[in-house]
């Protein structure tokens, strides 16, 4: 009899002790949809051209982190162009609410492949003031509406005028962080 | 000692659970656990996910049994409910996980499942940063429950049902299980073994909140032997188990997951020790194998 007591007081213990077995908080760390836009330059005298559009980002991420965001960062940004053009890009930036985001410069084939601020590539060059305005604005509750603006001068091969069909894309890869432990 | 302190704390809800909450707090749609695993891509989530698809098929396959002896003929019965827990060891917590494209290093290591903080991948020309998502669990222990129904015996076979609905507790999801088997005495045909000797095959099925899937099955030989009161078992089992892993990622790009990933377990050892006390049974195993895994179990029947 003792020993039966002794054995259902430690049930008893067993089931009244305390569960901590999950963390907290849980960090995840979601990569957003690329924040992109590409474009058009248009043809004709203008060797400079501009062009911005704005961005809703929390269209570029799952609903559910819309409101558990803590924290962000930036993990790549590319530049590409498309279209037959055999000069060069001088002076090109990406902005983020008007803010330089990127520079970015060399002969249009340069390019035509995605130009990375990861590796070695000397065609672009990230900006530390306008990547601290996106991580702020990642961070913000709710998500704000951005601007991405791209400028920049074409050289080289006869322009002006400008040929038609040319375009720049810049793609931002973005990261948040949200803390997805308890609701 | 710091395992056995966990193997308790951790076990404990899903005892309680099973005992007493039952449908109490099903209502929270996706659980902590299911968020943090759903943050993954397909090319992701392995790593991530691996070591709890290893404990699980561990822990399905213990706690079957806690003696070879099983009468030739004869109606018995007994009621068992049964702790398993598995250990997860250090490096279990951590997995090396891939950069994005044109990181340097390429790889970075970062928390599993089980693990705390997630890693930080840091490119070293640009210093550019991605980070690995944070473990969900907090645990050296990862324990599963059954209540287990022995029925026998018709020429030395006895049949083994086990499950158990436990709902969501603490922000681990609900889980649905159940499994069967059914064991053989073989010693009925060794009149003159030393050792009372069974054989047996087990077949378990866990649906783990809404994304996972876990089949285990398992077979063996058994002994085991008397001393009064204590028993002392063992046996030796080959086993496979596999978890189907299926959702939609809330991350960027290629949403739907389906995968299948293989237990580590596939074979273990066991040993344990029973005390029975007429009607009353308590023992406890230690099952060695790729997985270390603990069980044990408090029974009721004859």
């Amino acid at each position: 009899m003792k020993k039966t007591m002794v054995l259902v007081t430690l049930l008893v213990a067993l089931t009244t002790m305390g569960f901590e077995c999950i963390n907290d908080p849980i960090i995840v760390s979601i990569a957003m949809d690329p924040i992109s836009r590409c474009y058009n330059i248009n043809a004709g005298p203008d060797i400079n051209y501009t062009g911005s559009a704005t961005i809703d980002p929390s269209t570029l991420i799952d609903d559910s982190y819309e409101d558990k965001i803590v924290d962000a960062r930036v993990y790549d940004i590319t530049v590409q162009v498309t279209g037959a053009f055999t000069g060069s890009v001088t002076n090109g930036v990406v902005r983020i609410n008007g803010t330089p985001l990127l520079t970015y410069s060399g002969t249009w084939a340069d390019f035509s492949t995605p130009q990375s601020l990861l590796g070695t590539s000397p065609h672009v060059i990230p900006q530390a003031a306008g990547i601290a305005i996106l991580i702020n604005a990642l961070k913000q509750k709710p998500l704000p509406l951005i601007t991405l603006s791209s400028t920049g001068t074409l050289t080289g091969a006869g322009v002006p005028p400008v040929p038609s069909g040319l375009s720049v894309c810049a793609s931002i890869y973005a990261q948040v962080d949200g803390n997805v432990k308890g609701e | 000692m710091r395992h056995l302190r966990l193997f308790l704390k951790c076990i404990a809800p899903a005892l309680f659970a099973m005992t007493v909450l039952v449908d109490l707090n099903s209502a929270r749609a996706q659980s902590d656990l299911e968020k943090a695993v759903k943050a993954f891509k397909q090319n992701e989530v392995t790593g991530y996910i691996q070591p709890m698809a290893d404990f699980f098929g561990a822990n399905m396959s213990a706690g079957w049994y806690h003696s070879a002896a099983i009468p030739q003929m004869g109606f018995s019965l007994s009621v068992n409910v049964i702790a398993m827990g598995s250990v997860v060891g250090d490096d279990n917590k951590v997995f090396t996980a891939n950069a994005p494209t044109g990181y340097n290093p390429p790889t970075f290591q970062t928390a599993t499942v089980f693990g705390g903080q997630g890693g930080t991948a840091t490119d070293q020309n640009t210093g550019l940063q991605y980070r690995g998502s944070d473990g969900a669990l907090n645990a050296t222990m990862f324990p599963l429950a059954a209540l287990q129904l022995h029925i026998g015996s018709i020429y030395g076979t006895e049949v083994i049902i086990r499950g158990l609905p436990i709902p969501e507790v603490s922000g681990a999801p609900k889980v649905t299980f159940f499994g069967i088997g059914v064991r053989h005495s073989i010693s009925q045909y060794l009149p003159d073994a030393p050792v009372d000797i069974a054989a047996g095959i087990f077949w378990n099925t866990i649906k783990f909140g809404d994304l996972i899937n876990m089949k285990s099955l398992a077979f063996g030989a058994q002994a085991s032997k008397s001393f009064s009161v204590l028993e002392v078992y063992g046996g030796l089992a080959y086993e496979s188990s596999s978890m189907e892993l299926t959702y939609t990622a809330t991350t960027s790009g290629s949403p739907n997951v389906s995968l299948d990933l293989d237990g580590a377990n596939t074979f273990r050892g066991t040993i344990g020790l029973g005390l029975n006390l007429a009607i009353l049974h308590l023992y406890g195993d230690v099952n060695l194998g790729s997985v270390t895994n603990f069980s044990a179990g408090l029974g009721f029947g004859f």
